[in-house]
């Protein structure tokens, strides 16, 4: 029989602290990426990728999915992001080579 | 005290998940579409998870050289300017890019954490009007064929902003200072301000044309999407790649600024002699 002390439940709450990590407080599916933006290639006419940087410090390339809106407005308004460092959440979807094609692009919950 | 060394390891380990005392900052690219001639340039500090950083206390200083001339450099203090009050910032340095190519930005901050150097390109020519061009002479919808509503995004416009032609104003001998920005289809903080920072501006320049053009045409018709369709032409005529953008002509019509995104406090007095 195992007996639970006040030090086993410690020390289990911490390290379910480090397991879950301290970046981010919101919960993110499989095909989500969360972070800031950090280039947009494009134009006022469309734009050919982006990067995000998420919140553990690693770079996603992304391309969006045809007539993508960033909220019903022109997608090289994520340039602006780039600006002001707002956080983005994207819903991708994988290809079979890995490449991200966003699909949805929405300002990151807080 | 085998527990008690467990509470302390993992302790151990959240602390070292957590920090990022030494990661070093980086240092994000805001101007886009520089070339030779251009000398501001717009970055701003993250730490590595994108936290934010800057503030007027937080000083920068910035040694710029082309990478393949890595002994040729400038450096120059950058100012600061807040987007949001007290909570979001970009710097500004002034690097004289005499040389298309790469450039790397090496930058210091005065609390002395460690920070990684960025890659700018410089082209031999921007993709917008340049400084030292004449600015496109086209003309551009006004009040007088257009109603108000159709002319901007604006919620509170200044009808001045859309009295006059582009191409009228730059042949009347005075200053000229034009910007591209769509305030609605904003959804940051950046073309709202810019806007109002002109609109302010405006009762100290009385001697200066100011006008405003909205980057899509037909926005408010049914089905209206932001695409290269619903350009105005003095978009494509001025080959901007994005918006906002300010520029500023003299009174013969020749660009002498070009302000990309964000202006700084003071910036557009200065450039105008109103300081």
């Amino acid at each position: 029989m195992v007996r639970i002390t006040s030090w086993t439940v410690v020390a289990i709450a911490l390290w379910g602290v480090a397991a879950t990590g301290c970046a981010s407080g919101n919960e993110l599916a499989d095909n989500q990426v969360s972070g800031i933006v950090t280039e947009v290639t494009g134009d006022l006419t469309g734009v050919e990728s982006f990067v995000i940087l998420d919140n553990d410090g690693n770079s996603h390339l992304l391309r969006p999915a045809p007539g993508l809106l960033f909220y019903g407005g022109p997608l090289i308004h994520l340039r602006d992001h780039v600006t002001t460092g707002q956080r983005v959440t994207v819903t991708f979807e994988s290809s079979a080579s890995g490449e991200m094609t966003a699909v949805l692009i929405e300002h990151e919950a807080s | 005290m085998k527990r008690l060394l467990l509470v302390v390891a993992v302790v151990a380990v959240v602390a070292g998940a957590c920090s990022s005392d030494t990661e070093p900052l980086i240092g994000l690219r805001v101007s886009s579409d520089s070339a030779v001639g251009d000398s501001r340039l717009l970055f701003a500090v993250n730490e590595v998870d994108g936290t934010r950083r800057g503030s007027p206390d937080e000083v920068v200083t910035v040694v710029a050289s082309p990478l393949n001339e890595p002994n040729r450099s400038y450096e120059s203090v950058a100012d600061f300017t807040w987007i949001v009050e007290d909570s979001i910032g970009v710097y500004r340095a002034t690097v004289p890019f005499d040389s298309a190519g790469l450039w790397q930005i090496d930058f210091s901050i005065s609390t002395g954490e460690p920070t990684e150097p960025f890659l700018v390109d410089i082209q031999e020519s921007p993709s917008s009007v340049a400084i030292g061009e004449p600015a496109p002479l086209v003309a551009t919808r006004t009040l007088a064929d257009t109603p108000i509503e159709d002319l901007t995004t604006d919620d509170d416009p200044v009808l001045s902003l859309y009295e006059s032609s582009l191409d009228d104003v730059l042949q009347n001998g005075h200053q000229t200072v034009v910007l591209f920005a769509t305030p609605a289809f904003c959804v940051s903080a950046t073309c709202g301000p810019m806007l109002n920072q002109m609109k302010d501006l405006m009762p100290r320049a009385p001697d200066v044309n100011f006008v405003h053009i909205e980057v899509y045409e037909g926005f408010n018709e049914p089905g209206f999407v932001p695409d290269g369709d619903h350009l105005a032409p003095a978009v494509n005529e001025f080959g901007l790649l994005s918006e906002p953008w300010m520029f500023v002509m003299d009174d013969s019509g020749i660009v002498t600024a070009r302000l990309e995104g964000v202006l700084v406090d003071g910036e557009l007095e200065g450039i105008l002699g109103l300081e």
